[in-house]
């Protein structure tokens, strides 16, 4: 009765439990990168540098701060494009490593045979 | 028992089983996961093939670990079942066995967590109840069906908490028990939402992520705040875990109105919790949810301190400079909200504040930058009067006190802190006591801090660690020498059960006026008054020196123990309108008027003497007073007179009594007429009149009661010379004597004491001085001796007179 009911869960509720789990994990690296706050503000001055320039009216200084908020939106772009990109890799590495579990996690209930199997073949990895 | 109701076989039943028999080797199963997988693996590196049946066997214990670590342990109810196994917490169900009897339900109670909450918070659980519970099977499909009802009104869990009021609810008995405990069925029901409450707290918190929301690249868009971070306090780093649910109306509100810009003001008496409601409002910004308007996601509040800038800024212009720069810098970020915390301090010159109207004008009429002010509600209203552009500018959000429900709910988010602080554990009796009495007792601040304040020093009172309403009890008893639990000393009952007789121990006749005060005190201690109102309340009429004030004073000895416990005011002292303003004046400006008086010794008897000599305002004052037993004093502050006995006497309709005795009549046979006339003479409204619970009528003391008087002056006399180790009789027509010498038709028996004394000291000092005396002899006076010092009735008067102007 135990084992029945410990191999149905890990094949049912487990299953669909262990997905759940993925999605939050996925959900709090793209929170930890702030991919979607990043992309939404891309193009938004870095730091509101710009802003400590206060403008007297004149054209000169309109066009020395339209210039310094032009400075800051570029590098601000720049450093959001390369924390997107990084976060999309660990994203990528997370999703391969996710994909291995799900693979895994239908292979562990087999582990007991598979393991008496192999002793009974008496098989080492040549390299170990 | 019905598989309907409770079916022990069902999945759910058999799961809960099996995560209690697993509870205590989850550590044991993971150590020898790991230590099978690294043995195995370790063979392999070594060339043996015996490494993979360990690999392998690892994934056995692996696999139950993770099934008891994402079902077993905690497994989810189906609210959608009508059955015991369906909707019982997971401990409880795994406890039950499939015929459960009354009893076998007590005992599990004893031994779950659930049943230790409500063993420890609310004093009743499993020990009290396994002694009156049947051993049978009986009833138990009733408490199962009760069980689930209460669920039903909650979150459909069938927690320790739903069993036990079901439980109790059987039982025949169930008044008395609550009546002890102090509590009622509501009371256990809020401790199961409780309960339920703190279960999904502990289960949020443990997912709560360490980091805070939003990511690294949150605060990119926003400026950098190097002042602001130096020298404001950034609240939304010092958020709480768990988040109060109390006020979410004024949260909203809150940051709707942030949402359109400008500056808010939180406007409410101090203890109204809002400084809470920014922290909570820091909180829902930086962790937002779908209720927080987008605009304010990842919004950061910023708390200035007047004595801080201050401090830092050295002079005057230093200040200004340093304030228009934190604000500058805040505008410029995008993301900052600031926060003045008392903000009074912002708008006027004084010892730790600084007048910033000039500056901070402009920039709360310009409406640019999101600001909040708390601020103290009187001190509103004057910056209101001073500056009214100023408050026109402001949207104001009003912080009312909370209710009961509300501020239990505050007290019960607070104790986690409290009990970790202090290691104590609070019963919910404690709670409750804390707001009855801190609404009564605590002044200074408001709902829900009153409470609080009251919590935090009865914890200093706890037993054993164990804070419970007799502790908050002793925190008011010690703190501001009030009684306020019931009588339950053996002493006490005593002393309540022959208060007459005690009374009368200094006091001699008036049996009526004796009668009804003491009546009223035993109302009151026995618990069966009206809490709103004053403990008793009297008018005594009659001339003067029959009795009046002699048992105001006996009722502070006996019952408020002690003569000192007496606030007397003499009321020809208000015979102006004004004088009410002297009347509640506050304790800061005098602190002798009423109100202050009251505050300091609220347990005391209120004499308010020649009550008909007061002006008409003063006593339409005192109506709210006598009415609801609370006077407003004119900072606002609403005083108890909750524990007060309030007397008010007056010499008004003497003539009239006596000649009523004069004319043959007893004081029951008169009494209710010349009350009558009172009221028709308009000397007093009849408003005024009926306030009063008793009006009560002194007679003039008859012969037998002056010589009893006589008794009780020598009792007296008798203590003062027992240094002398002298002991005095005085024989009966030597008393008739004294009498005759100490009664005056004007005074009463006033003048009594003095000529009593002095006669009687006399004669002592005479015979100590010849020697006929020595210290340890017993001296008999005899009428010749009384009438050589008290020869003739002038010089009685004499005497008095004598006496009349030494005082």
């Amino acid at each position: 009765m135990f084992l029945v009911g410990l191999i149905s869960w890990w094949y049912g509720r487990g299953w669909l439990g262990q997905w759940k789990r993925i999605a939050e994990r996925f959900s709090a690296t793209i929170e930890f990168f702030s991919i979607f706050q990043l992309l939404s503000t891309f193009f938004a001055p870095f730091r509101q540098i710009s802003a400590i320039s206060a403008s007297d009216g004149s054209f000169g200084s309109a066009f020395r701060a339209f210039i310094d908020q032009l400075i800051s939106r570029i590098i601000g772009s720049i450093v959001r494009f390369f924390t997107i990109l990084f976060g999309i890799f660990v994203i990528v590495f997370q999703a391969i490593y996710e994909i291995v579990i799900m693979i895994a996690w239908w292979l562990v209930p087999l582990l007991p045979v598979a393991g008496f199997v192999l002793l009974a073949i008496g098989w080492v990895p040549a390299w170990m | 028992m019905d598989v309907k109701l409770f079916n022990w076989s069902s999945r759910r039943a058999q799961l809960a089983r099996y995560g209690k028999a697993l509870a205590p080797w989850i550590f044991v199963l993971t150590l020898l996961t790991v230590i099978c997988l690294a043995f195995g693996v370790g063979l392999l590196i070594i060339g043996i093939a015996a490494g993979w049946a360990l690999v392998g066997l690892a994934a056995f214990p692996a696999m139950i670990v993770q099934w008891y670590t994402h079902e077993l342990k905690e497994v989810p109810i189906d609210t959608k079942s009508t059955t015991i196994d369906g909707r019982a917490e997971s401990e409880l169900l795994a406890h039950l066995p499939p015929k459960p009897t009354q009893k076998q339900l007590a005992l599990i109670l004893q031994q779950i967590n659930g049943g230790h909450f409500f063993e420890i918070r609310f004093g009743i659980g499993g020990a009290f109840l396994k002694e009156v519970a049947a051993d049978s099977t009986d009833g138990v499909e009733a408490i199962f069906k009760e069980a689930l009802a209460i669920a039903d009104t909650i979150d459909g869990k069938v927690s320790a908490g739903a069993l036990i009021l079901a439980m109790l609810r059987q039982l025949p008995m169930r008044e008395t028990v609550l009546g002890h405990l102090q509590l009622s069925e509501d009371d256990l029901l809020r401790g199961v939402e409780w309960y339920h409450t703190l279960f999904r707290k502990s289960l949020e918190e443990k997912k709560h992520r360490k980091s805070p929301g939003g990511g690294i690249g949150r605060d990119w868009s926003f400026g950098w705040i190097p002042n602001l971070s130096k020298f404001g306090l950034n609240v939304s780093q010092n958020i709480r875990l768990a988040h109060n649910e109390v006020r979410t109306e004024t949260i909203t509100q809150l940051m709707s109105g942030l949402v359109s810009g400008g500056t808010i003001a939180l406007i409410g008496r101090d203890g109204v919790g809002k400084t809470e409601i920014v922290y909570e409002l820091a909180a829902r910004l930086i962790e937002p949810d779908a209720t927080v308007p987008k605009e304010l996601w990842y919004q950061q509040v910023f708390m200035l301190d007047a004595a801080r800038l201050m401090a830092v800024a050295g002079e005057r212009g230093g200040l200004e400079g340093l304030v228009n720069n934190l604000l500058g810098e805040a505008f410029a970020a995008k993301n900052i909200i600031v926060c003045f915390d008392n903000a009074d301090l912002f708008f006027e010159n004084g010892v730790g504040s600084v007048d910033l109207t000039a500056l901070l004008l402009p920039i709360i009429e310009a409406g640019r930058l999101r600001m909040i002010l708390t601020v103290d509600e009187q001190k509103f209203l004057q910056i209101s009067k001073r500056t009214p552009a100023l408050t026109g500018a402001m949207n104001r959000i009003v912080i009312q006190p909370t209710d009961e429900a509300t501020t239990l709910k505050v007290l019960e988010d607070y104790l986690p802190l409290v009990e970790h602080r202090r290691k104590v554990t609070v019963m919910y009796q404690a709670l409750k006591e804390a707001y009855r009495l801190g609404q009564r007792y605590i002044y200074d601040v408001s709902m829900p801090g009153q409470a609080i304040t009251l919590l935090e020093q009865a914890v200093e009172y706890a037993e054993n660690g164990l804070v419970s309403a007799r502790s908050v009890n002793t925190a008011i008893e010690k703190t501001i020498g009030v009684k306020t639990a019931a009588a339950d000393d053996t002493d006490e009952r005593e002393m309540l059960l022959n208060l007459e007789s005690l009374i009368h121990k200094r006091m001699i006749g008036q049996e009526r006026a004796v009668s009804v005060v003491s009546d009223a005190l035993r109302r009151a201690r026995s618990g069966v008054r009206n809490q709103n109102r004053p403990v008793g309340t009297f008018l005594f009429l009659g001339p003067t020196g029959v009795g009046k004030t002699e048992l105001a004073k006996a009722l502070a000895e006996v019952y408020f123990g002690g003569e000192q416990n007496i606030l007397r005011l003499d009321m020809n002292e208000f015979v102006s309108p004004d004088d009410v303003a002297r009347l509640i004046a506050d304790g800061a400006e005098d602190p002798g008027s009423l109100t202050a008086q009251v505050m300091k010794q609220p347990f005391s008897v209120v004499l308010l003497d020649e009550i008909e000599k007061a002006h008409s305002s003063v006593l339409t004052t005192l109506l709210q007073l006598l009415d609801e037993g609370i006077l407003r004093d004119t900072r606002g502050r609403e005083i108890s007179f909750r524990d007060t006995v309030v007397i008010a006497t007056s010499n008004a309709g003497a003539d009239r009594i006596r000649e009523y005795i004069e004319r043959g009549y007893s004081l029951q046979q008169f009494e209710e007429s010349f009350v009558n006339e009172l009221i028709g003479s308009h000397l007093f409204h009849p408003e005024f009149l009926n306030r009063f619970d008793e009006i009560v009528v002194f007679s003039p003391l008859s012969k037998t009661e002056l010589l009893k008087v006589v008794d009780l002056i020598l009792v007296g006399v008798n203590k003062n010379l027992a240094e002398q180790k002298i002991t005095i009789t005085v024989t009966s027509d030597a008393k008739e004597s004294l009498v005759e010498a100490g009664y005056d038709p004007r005074l009463g028996a006033r003048p009594m004491r003095r000529v009593v004394q002095r006669a009687v000291e006399n004669t002592v000092a005479k015979l100590l001085l010849s020697n006929e005396a020595t210290p340890g002899s017993a001296i008999e006076i005899t009428r010749e001796q009384v009438e050589a010092i008290l020869s003739t009735r002038t010089q009685a008067d004499a005497i008095v007179e004598q006496n009349k102007n030494t005082d």
